[in-house]
């Protein structure tokens, strides 16, 4: 199983900080990763405001890149409608690949946030045409050292070589971040490993993973790559303080879900490529914001190191096997919480979800 | 005076099957001991999809440098505005400096590159137009905290750069300037200026007395002098000295001629580039062979001796606040260009310190951009 933390770079719940803070907490948490033997670092892509801000993932990947020599960097995700050239896109990453021997990891999305698009003035509705387009054009590029000529609906490319040259195969290290159907669908035809936010029943993530591993077989007549399963989490091996900060601290990033995506808004259900995120709309504010907040609470793997596990076990037994990502810091939280999930997440549940890849060899 | 290194990542030819991971191993070591060596910045390039420079993101180049060092500064020489999203520009210069205590030194340029502006569908005739806009975007957002701009080419919905500026760039922002029209354009920007050259030091000199006249009329103020980079190849033996620098930088103005195809007539039908066309006819009149010479001539070469004589007449003519040396290049071995940046550290450098003023980003760097001032 690899595990690996994602890090959001959020201020929203932190009051006045400067954001500098943020930056300097997280960077800490990457070095943690290193020491602590996780496998990856995911960084996200976002802009603007205080719900997360890491404008371009690859220019902070390289600096952790230089600060760590063996952990795995991956963007999670680079948000192709958000750049618009792809192009970038590609040399950015072969240079990651040369600044940091090979640990890249390329983690696509298409971006969610209303927000953001009208920011950057790029029509939403646009988003699942440019990410199809533009993943195309990447990852080919990426295969071969050059992008080549190109002409479509939203990108028109000369032929370039991308230099300097990309160094490590992109086999095993292309990952897409998909949370409806259609990008689940997207994720399997590119033959990319599929990243999910936990934030739906597990059955119907479980459904999302058969889907993908239908279309996957389907595609590449291969098994599939088991999906990567995140959590936004509080690890504490005092039982009562991490239930208090986990329903504090997870209840109030799900806010800033909710305001950053306008999650209950009426506004998915005419975007093209949004409509399932319409119907989720629609079910929220049936359920009124406390009721979702309170299942996005129980939905997250969180607690004592054995209550984590058994919560993991839960899963596997509806899903199957999965790669697992934390999100240590977040709302507010004060730095020594997040280390505290750091450390004691890797130090009593990073070794028992090892062993459960042992026994499954061991079964084999 | 201020001196750094700038690292250019050049494979030429690939070179007896180089790969541009081993060029990349080769530079990189280089930078990452810049500081070590005594050396105050390291500087990238924006160069794409050719052996000439392999550098498509300096920003990027200069996060792993940061993650390297405690204190040199990270200067961009430069970022190609006319090639990139400038809203993602912003961004990611802040980001920079956010992670790096503030360490960064803004250079921005046009570009001159046919093949670069082909390879990012740019309209090179725009590229004087979008340089500027892009410019007074940036440098206003990186003052205000926020970008927006409604122009002939750039258009942007305000929007916030985060994460912000913390520290104001005003005295830290420098521009490649080589033709005389874009001097005057860059001292009424505001920006200090970066002398590569390529022509002679009487035709630099006169461009800075425009861009100083400008500059002072535009902001009442003196304009901030002017910084030198150059290709530097320093040896004890002045015999092996000479002969680097006719290998070297000679392979490097070949590559400059390459790249930019100094001698093809598409600079004369372009806009904003017409000065090229001078270079070009020069170029005509003297041969590649005999404009290598006068490339020569500029450059930073011999023992360490005369590399510091070389300087400080640069530094008499030009008044320059500081020098950024070139090292590795034209496919140098690995060997050749560690002793040649060593070699320059140990025994040129401290001279060179000691040389005339320092930079306003050494001396005054702590003022907050305009919009954490206006907070208070």
């Amino acid at each position: 199983m690899n595990i690996g933390v994602e890090q959001i770079m959020q201020s929203w719940g932190y009051g006045d900080i400067p954001d500098e803070q943020v930056y300097d907490e997280e960077l800490k948490i990457a070095l943690m990763a290193e020491e602590l033997g996780y496998d990856e670092i995911w960084v996200v892509e976002h802009h603007f405001e205080d719900y997360s801000f890491c404008p371009d993932n690859f220019v902070y990947l390289s600096h952790v890149a230089a600060l760590t020599k063996r952990i795995r960097l991956a963007t999670g995700a680079v948000i192709l409608p958000w750049n618009e050239q792809p192009l970038r896109v590609a040399e950015k990453a072969a240079l990651l690949d040369h600044l940091s021997n090979g640990r890249f990891v390329l983690g696509m999305g298409r971006g969610l946030s209303r927000r953001e698009y009208d920011q950057f003035g790029i029509e939403m509705e646009e988003s699942r045409g440019r990410f199809d387009e533009a993943a195309e054009m990447i990852i080919k590029a990426l295969e071969t050292g050059v992008m080549e000529e190109h002409h479509g609906q939203y990108f028109d490319q000369p032929r370039a070589v991308i230099r300097p040259k990309p160094k490590t195969p992109l086999a095993g290290r292309l990952k897409q971040v998909a949370m409806s159907p259609d990008s689940v669908e997207e994720a399997a035809v590119l033959g990319a490993q599929m990243m999910q936010f936990t934030y739906k029943p597990l059955e119907t993530h479980r459904d999302e993973i058969q889907q993908y591993n239908a279309a996957y077989r389907q595609h590449h007549g291969s098994a599939p790559p088991v999906p990567i399963m995140t959590d936004i989490t509080v690890c504490d091996s005092n039982a009562d303080r991490c239930a208090e900060h986990a329903h504090k601290y997870i209840r109030d990033y799900l806010l800033s879900v909710m305001h950053h995506y306008e999650m209950m808004g009426e506004h998915f259900k005419d975007a093209k490529g949004y409509e399932a995120y319409g119907d989720t709309a629609v079910a929220m504010r049936e359920m009124g914001l406390d009721a979702v907040a309170e299942g996005y609470v129980a939905g997250q793997v969180w607690g004592t190191p054995q209550q984590m596990l058994e919560g993991f076990e839960k899963r596997r037994e509806v899903i199957g096997d999965f790669d697992a990502l934390i999100i240590p810091r977040f709302a507010g939280m004060p730095f020594d919480v997040a280390e505290r999930t750091m450390r004691t997440f890797a130090e009593e549940v990073m070794p028992e979800l090892r062993s459960w890849d042992r026994q499954a060899s061991r079964a084999a | 005076m201020h001196v750094g290194m700038a690292s250019i990542f050049q494979n030429p030819g690939n070179a007896g099957g180089v790969s541009d991971y081993a060029i990349y191993q080769q530079d990189l070591a280089l930078a990452f001991a810049a500081e070590g060596l005594g050396f105050e910045s390291v500087w990238g390039v924006e160069h794409h999809f050719t052996d000439y420079t392999m550098t498509p993101d300096p920003v990027q180049f200069l996060a792993a440098v940061g993650g390297h060092s405690k204190k040199v500064k990270l200067g961009t020489m430069v970022i190609v505005l006319p090639w990139n999203d400038p809203m993602r520009v912003a961004e990611k210069v802040s980001m920079l400096d956010c992670m790096t205590d503030g360490r960064v030194i803004l250079g921005i340029g046009r570009g001159l590159g046919r093949v670069e502006f082909e390879g990012f569908r740019v309209d090179m005739n725009e590229s004087r137009e979008r340089f500027v806009e892009s410019a007074e975007m940036v440098l206003n957002g990186l003052e205000n905290g926020y970008c927006e701009y409604d122009g002939k080419h750039i258009k942007q919905p305000r929007a916030r750069i985060r994460p912000e500026p913390f520290r104001s760039f005003k005295n830290r922002t420098y521009a490649a300037s080589v033709s005389p029209e874009s001097c005057s354009l860059m001292a009424k920007l505001g920006v200090g200026i970066l002398v590569i050259p390529q022509k002679t030091w009487e035709e630099h000199a006169a461009d800075l007395d425009d861009y100083n006249t400008v500059y002072r009329q535009t902001h009442g103020v003196d304009a901030p002098p002017p910084y030198v980079a150059g290709w530097v190849a320093c040896d004890k033996d002045p015999g092996r000295a000479e002969e680097m620098a006719r290998k070297y930088i000679v392979g490097y103005w070949q590559s400059v001629v390459k790249h930019y195809e100094m001698q093809s007539s598409h600079f004369e039908s372009t806009k904003g580039y017409e000065y090229y066309k001078k270079l070009n006819e020069t170029i005509e009149e003297h041969g590649v062979d005999g404009m290598a010479e006068f490339f020569l001539d500029l450059q930073i070469w011999g023992t360490p001796e005369q590399c510091y004589e070389k300087i400080k007449t640069v530094h008499t003519r030009m008044n320059c606040c500081g020098f950024t040396g070139i090292f590795s290049y034209a496919g140098m071995p690995e060997r050749t260009a560690v002793n040649n940046m060593e070699l320059f550290a140990r025994e040129v450098m401290p001279e060179l310190k000691k040389l005339g003023e320092r930079p306003a980003f050494d001396t005054d760097n702590e003022q907050a951009p305009a919009f954490l001032r206006a907070v208070g």
